[in-house]
């Protein structure tokens, strides 16, 4: 089995991107969303996260805003703009193209 | 120790070199947010960890940061090495050099220039050097929709324009300096007008609550204008009291509006829990 972060590897902004696309964000719901959906194999590091806000934040492919946060701390939230909504429509054609021809070569048959 | 005071010490003690500067900053409130959320939610949790297993659990979370670290350490030095700074050298260098040049074609050229030249020619290229510099830190901060500085720089913009006014009244106009420097007097509206309009503008909020300082930090250079130029201190002051009295109408105004949407709000919730 892949380990989770080759997995992750070249898909961190596209997935923060999606994740993004339904909602305002911060960083720990979004790096619980991602462990979450990756059925014990994923195990993203805040680290990673932050080094794709910073970098997508300076492409304009989001904005932030500080928010309420618990316990005496306040939020710091990403929303996503039109350029990264654009972005990710991008992203995500590549990826359903990419994963028809993979299946296809790897899977075989009609796929 | 709460779990925040420990985040805080930890992250004190991770960002003890790194230089003050707004993206540090920005970075340890986020990671200090993000490690209390977790925390919290660790803590509400079935599993039922102790306090001091959530704080490892939090602070393995972070993961390798260093890189990050390193970078706001080397940022000074990046930030000479890139093409924009350098291109940003390289244009003050030309206006100043043609600022320079300019001056010295202008003195002897034209009779007695030398002394007027110095006057006009290097303060022109300073404001000009000013306006380049802060319209790229304008930019920067519209595209990062981060206006730490906005309201800051179109205020610097006011004190150049007072200051500007000040003069050309007094050397091109030959109106006396004891009249002249109530241009400086409405730089008190000129600050509440700057925040105000990158509040409204850009920060996309609300601005009801400068519109009564406003009108106080108007009326009283207006009135020093009026009385100045016609002599008339007396009554003019009458101009500040009306402003006075109008900023305390509207502020009567939009407190009573204020505390009425907060009626409503209240009456609102009260109905939903019911």
């Amino acid at each position: 089995m892949a380990h989770g972060g080759d997995i992750l590897r070249g898909h961190t902004e596209t997935i923060i991107l999606r994740i993004l696309s339904e909602g305002d964000s911060y960083g720990y719901e979004i790096s619980k969303t991602i462990i979450d959906g990756g059925e014990g194999i994923i195990d993203v590091k805040d680290a990673t996260i932050y080094t794709a806000f910073k970098r997508m934040e300076e492409d304009g492919l989001l904005t932030t805003y500080w928010g309420d946060g618990v316990g005496g701390a306040r939020r710091r939230y990403y929303k996503i703009t039109p350029k990264g909504r654009e972005f990710y429509a991008e992203k995500l054609a590549e990826w359903k193209k990419a994963s028809r021809i993979l299946d296809k070569l790897i899977v075989g048959g009609d796929k | 120790m709460s779990f925040l005071e420990r985040f805080k010490a930890y992250l004190d003690k991770q960002f003890r070199l790194v230089p003050p500067s707004k993206e540090a900053a920005e970075l340890r409130e986020s990671m200090l947010g993000d490690l209390m959320s977790r925390a919290m939610d660790l803590k509400q949790s079935k599993a039922e960890y102790s306090d001091d297993e959530i704080y490892t659990r939090c602070i393995d979370s972070l993961g390798d940061y260093t890189a990050m670290l390193n970078e706001l350490r080397l940022k000074p030095l990046d930030t000479v090495k890139s093409p924009r700074f350098q291109r940003g050298v390289l244009a003050s260098l030309s206006i100043v050099l043609f600022a320079v040049v300019l001056y010295l074609i202008l003195g002897v050229a034209i009779k007695g220039f030398w002394g007027i030249g110095a006057y006009t020619i290097f303060p022109i290229m300073a404001v000009a050097l000013y306006a380049v510099f802060s319209a790229k830190v304008l930019e920067h901060n519209v595209k990062l929709k981060r206006h730490y500085t906005t309201d800051l720089i179109i205020f610097s913009y006011g004190v150049i324009l007072a200051i500007a006014l000040f003069f050309v009244l007094w050397l091109a106009a030959g109106i006396s300096p004891g009249i002249t420097w109530v241009s400086f007097t409405y730089l008190p509206f000129w600050a509440v007008f700057s925040v105000a309009v990158t509040t409204f503008f850009l920060r996309k909020k609300r601005i009801t609550l400068f519109i009564a300082p406003m009108l106080v930090t108007l009326g009283v250079p207006v009135y020093l204008t009026a009385a100045a130029a016609t002599g008339l201190w007396h009554p003019l002051w009458l101009i500040i009291v009306a402003a006075v009295l109008a900023s305390l109408v509207y502020g009567i105004f939009a407190l009573n509006s204020k505390i009425r949407k907060s009626e409503e709000a209240y009456a609102e919730k009260k109905e939903s829990e019911r």
